[in-house]
């Protein structure tokens, strides 16, 4: 993993030069999302409203990596397995950024980059629409998930999400959302 | 039929508090909701209004006073919502409150998506939380 967080910070060069306000590797199990989420929420210096925005798409992004990380591992205290990966909070003067990476499976990363494909299109009323189409195709279909956690993120960041992947022994995926400071 | 009552979670995962009144057929959703188990928590509260439908078939009120829910909740209270969308059709008394902090906080624009999902109207309520 940390040959992976290496790879894809020094390819991409806008990143290099932000500077690292939250980093976290390790098991993304529930109690674990909320205590990160709650230093995004107490601890950043953010307006209040950027703050729960930061805090609305970390959710989202590490709730993916807890469900859909290929590294999956027991967690004793909620018995059940979470996922593992990591968690890159950075800023620059203009902007916010979140990046999650995690390892999964090759057909799975490229539904994630045509999901995105599609997402990256889209203004905010079309944003709004797909995520209501996907929200009733999952109740029609009984399924847990609605699979709208990255629109949400591309709603709350009102930006486009950048996705890469890296292959070494495994695949990895690696997610960024961008928010304007201001 | 029983009232539903629960204490919301507000450590390593976030639960909103739920009280669910069969008497009154007033129902509070309050707090926030981020957890593990969305489905198995929300399960229980859709378990509660199938029965009231059936069984008690009164007027029901609901307020929502979430100020934050993550999608898979979103999902859940959708769910609530188609459910009390066909109560109303079928003649039930239906009457949503969604308290909001501002216009801009994302509760207002998932309540305006959800009104133009479900065809409910819901009265929109500023209030601070």
């Amino acid at each position: 993993m940390s040959v992976q967080v290496n790879t894809f910070l020094e390819s991409n060069l806008e990143m290099q030069q932000k500077g690292t306000l939250i980093f976290y590797k390790g098991i993304f199990s529930y109690p674990i999302i909320v205590e990160l989420s709650q230093h995004i929420r107490n601890d950043l210096t953010f307006a209040p409203a950027l703050r729960e925005k930061i805090f609305s798409i970390f959710i989202e992004l590490a709730q993916n990596v807890s469900s859909y990380s290929a590294d999956q591992i027991y967690t004793a205290s909620i018995k059940k397995n979470s996922g593992i990966g990591s968690f890159h909070l950075l800023e620059n003067s203009q902007y916010i950024y979140l990046n999650t990476i995690n390892s999964s499976q090759a057909d799975k990363i490229n539904n994630i980059h045509k999901r995105v494909a599609i997402i990256n299109t889209l203004d905010r009323k079309g944003l709004r629409e797909l995520k209501m189409t996907f929200r009733e195709q999952a109740i029609d279909a009984h399924t847990n998930s609605g699979n709208v956690g990255l629109i949400e993120v591309a709603l709350k960041s009102g930006n486009i999400i950048h996705t890469h992947t890296a292959s070494t022994d495994k695949e990895y995926i690696s997610i960024t959302a961008k928010l304007l400071k201001q | 039929m029983n009232d539903l009552v629960i204490k919301g979670e507000k450590k390593t995962y976030f639960t909103p508090d739920v009280n669910f009144s069969a008497q009154t057929g007033i129902c509070e959703i309050a707090g926030e909701s981020y957890q593990e188990e969305t489905f198995e928590f929300f399960n229980k509260l859709v378990a509660w209004i199938e029965e009231f439908i059936v069984k008690v078939k009164k007027p029901i009120v609901f307020n929502f006073k979430l100020s934050y829910f993550n999608t898979s909740s979103a999902r859940a209270i959708l769910e609530m919502l188609i459910l009390l969308k066909k109560y109303k059709e079928e003649g039930g008394s239906v009457e949503i409150n969604w308290y909001y902090q501002d216009e801009e906080d994302s509760t207002y624009e998932e309540a305006e998506d959800m009104q133009s999902q479900t065809g409910l109207r819901f009265n929109m309520i500023h209030h601070a939380m």
